[in-house]
């Protein structure tokens, strides 16, 4: 169980997996193993795949658990490789399976189902007298799929409404369409989904880095999982997709804890808590001190301490003037080694 | 225009580890930002002087259609560098939640608010146009932000800047906090996020349904830590979410404008 709230667990359903094969090809199954391992110890409980999924990665872990998501019959003949947790089956195609043979019925009605559904169509679900889906099909949860925007005013109530007259578990997947994903899923989280599906280094649904990150930092939430991790998903998820996270991605990016700023970097100093809204421990990294166009004398004092130089002798206010016109010059900060450099030619013309 | 765009990439932006622009680059840049349609420019900070004070100096004397905004402390010798330059506007900028207040500036509430009237009334009394940054008002007691708008207004200042310094924010959260303010204060609100939780643009537009008639951006949401509010981004989501055009030109011009921007900056994303 991957998070708790008020002495309520709650899950977290991964979808990565289907967007990365969707993407890119070649995969190599440790490497996948690893991620996926990563994923688990971060605080995901399960792990939605689909056939594409199963074609391009030819072993899944045996040690988690996994969610297979239908969409076509032939889909079905995958429904045996493991044993899946839950099934998810689209409210748009559900019927269609109705008219299959009843093996087919059978085997489903055997399986815990997750309904998705787009929230436009609620009110057709809400509406519909019969409803006799739920009655055919064991459905223990609906995914409520979509959401894009945020009502910034009503009191959730739905959430509540939708469990008691459907009874069942309601899980919440928005899109990112607006920017405005894992604010939805924060805010779903926080009034009763029991369940939110996040994929990580997202930009089509919410980033799950964004959400456990946010529900521990700004709420204080327990997440039972090792956030140090996220430093190593990072790692693989580049190896996977060989491609480098974003620099500024929040939560991944390896610019985020970098700063340069006189004003960042006297706060930070005097308690990291002024600029930083977690500290990069937590998710096992570090902060670095930039010195550039944009230092004062403090940081440089500092960072004079980090590479054991010595203060005296040295103007400090034309040194840093000198930092800025070299950091002007180089368009970037001024590296530690040109730093050292710098201090030995200061040393040198004062010892003329 | 139901929302102002402030773009904060020559202050906030630049602020990024690692970005030096030069005295050419900044201009360069505000040119294209102001043909992106933006009502104001916050151009820099003059009191770090040298090259910086000089690139304020040229935006202000540019003529552009953008306003040009420079940031300030609560300094009366800061204010005077940035009137100097001929800005626009001076921006006097004040950290307001206890944390800051206490750790950083290592003063109490009523020195903030003492010294916020002493600077203001000074830069007010020099027929400056202010506005004023409330630093770390999603931290701050927000019985304390009231109270600081009341008395920014009756000075006669008519914006004020709510400033989410780390990013902590949630929507609806920030949404009841403007409406709160808003309905105490007639004050103009200006939004300022910052992107730690990957929820600025929809921390923008929730306080712009609340009333907030400015919001702060930068190009390519650079800036400190996980960046700003992302120019581009966000202008594409008032217009899709509520019909309203905030830019010049079509959508594909202010991509072109990015582009252009982003070689001044030697990005590669």
């Amino acid at each position: 169980m991957a998070v708790v709230m008020d002495g309520v667990k709650k899950n977290i359903i991964d979808r990565t997996i289907p967007n990365l094969v969707k993407k890119f090809q070649n995969f190599n199954n440790d490497d996948i193993a690893y991620f996926l391992k990563l994923l688990h110890e971060t605080g995901i409980d399960l792990f939605e795949i689909n056939r594409d999924s199963m074609d391009k990665i030819k072993k899944f872990p045996l040690n988690l658990d996994y969610i297979y998501r239908i969409e076509n019959i032939e889909d079905y003949n995958y429904l045996n490789n493991y044993n899946f947790k839950y099934i998810i089956l689209n409210y748009k195609t559900i019927y269609r399976f109705l008219l299959e043979d009843e093996k087919i019925q059978k085997n489903l009605k055997e399986h815990n189902i997750i309904l998705e559904i787009d929230i436009e169509d609620l009110d057709e679900l809400y509406l519909s007298e019969d409803n006799k889906i739920f009655c055919i099909f064991n459905i223990v949860c609906l995914r409520i799929n979509n959401v894009s925007k945020l009502d910034f005013i009503d009191e959730d109530f739905r959430i509540k409404d939708l469990k008691s007259k459907f009874n069942v578990l309601v899980d919440f997947c928005a899109s990112n369409k607006y920017y405005m994903a894992t604010a939805i899923i924060i805010n779903a989280f926080l009034n009763g989904s029991d369940i939110i599906t996040t994929e990580f280094n997202s930009n089509d649904y919410a980033a799950m880095e964004e959400v456990i990150i946010a529900l521990k930092s700004i709420r204080n939430i327990e997440i039972r999982g090792d956030l140090k991790l996220i430093s190593k998903l990072t790692r693989i998820y580049e190896k996977i997709t060989s491609e480098r996270v974003y620099s500024m991605k929040p939560i991944l990016g390896e610019d985020i804890f970098k700063y340069e700023s006189g004003i960042h970097a006297d706060g930070i100093a005097k308690n990291p808590k002024n600029y930083e809204p977690f500290n990069p421990e937590l998710i096992g990294t570090n902060r670095k001190l930039y010195i550039g166009k944009h230092s004062g004398k403090a940081a440089l004092v500092v960072k004079f301490k980090e590479l054991n130089l010595n203060c005296n002798n040295i103007d400090m206010n034309l040194f840093l003037q000198d930092i800025r016109e070299k950091s002007i010059q180089e368009k970037r900060n001024v590296l530690d080694n040109e730093i050292i450099e710098m201090y030995k030619e200061y040393n040198k013309s004062y010892q003329r | 225009m139901g929302i102002n765009i402030v773009d904060t990439t020559l202050r906030d932006g630049e602020q990024k580890a690692g970005i030096a622009l030069s005295v050419q680059d900044k201009v360069e840049i505000a040119k294209i930002i102001s043909e992106m349609g933006v009502h104001q420019i916050e151009a820099g900070i003059p009191a770090m002087g040298g090259d910086e004070k000089i690139s304020v100096s040229k935006i202000a004397a540019l003529g552009l259609p953008s306003k040009i905004a420079a940031w300030n402390r609560m300094s009366t010798k800061d204010i005077d560098t940035s009137i100097e330059c001929g800005v626009d506007i001076v921006h006097i900028s004040s950290p307001v939640s206890d944390l800051q207040i206490k750790t950083k500036l290592e003063k109490d509430r009523k020195w903030v608010a003492e010294n916020l009237k002493r600077t203001v009334i000074y830069a007010l009394e020099k027929d400056c146009e202010v506005t004023v940054g409330l630093e770390d008002s999603s931290r701050a007691d927000l019985n304390f932000l009231i109270q600081l708008c009341e008395m920014i207004f009756a000075l006669g200042v008519k914006r004020v800047r709510y400033a989410d310094t780390v990013g902590i924010m949630e929507p609806k959260e920030l949404y009841s906090q403007i409406k709160k303010i808003r309905d105490k204060v007639p004050i103009d609100i200006e939004i300022h996020v910052h992107n730690d939780f990957g929820m600025a643009i929809s921390n923008s537009f929730a306080a712009f349904k609340a009333g907030a008639k400015f919001a702060d951006c930068t190009i390519t949401g650079m800036g400190e830590r996980a960046g700003n509010c992302d120019f581009l981004k966000f202008v594409k989501v008032i217009q899709e979410l509520t019909g309203e055009k905030i830019y010049t030109g079509d959508f594909e011009d202010i991509i072109e404008k990015e582009n252009e921007i982003k070689k001044i900056l030697r990005l590669n994303w």
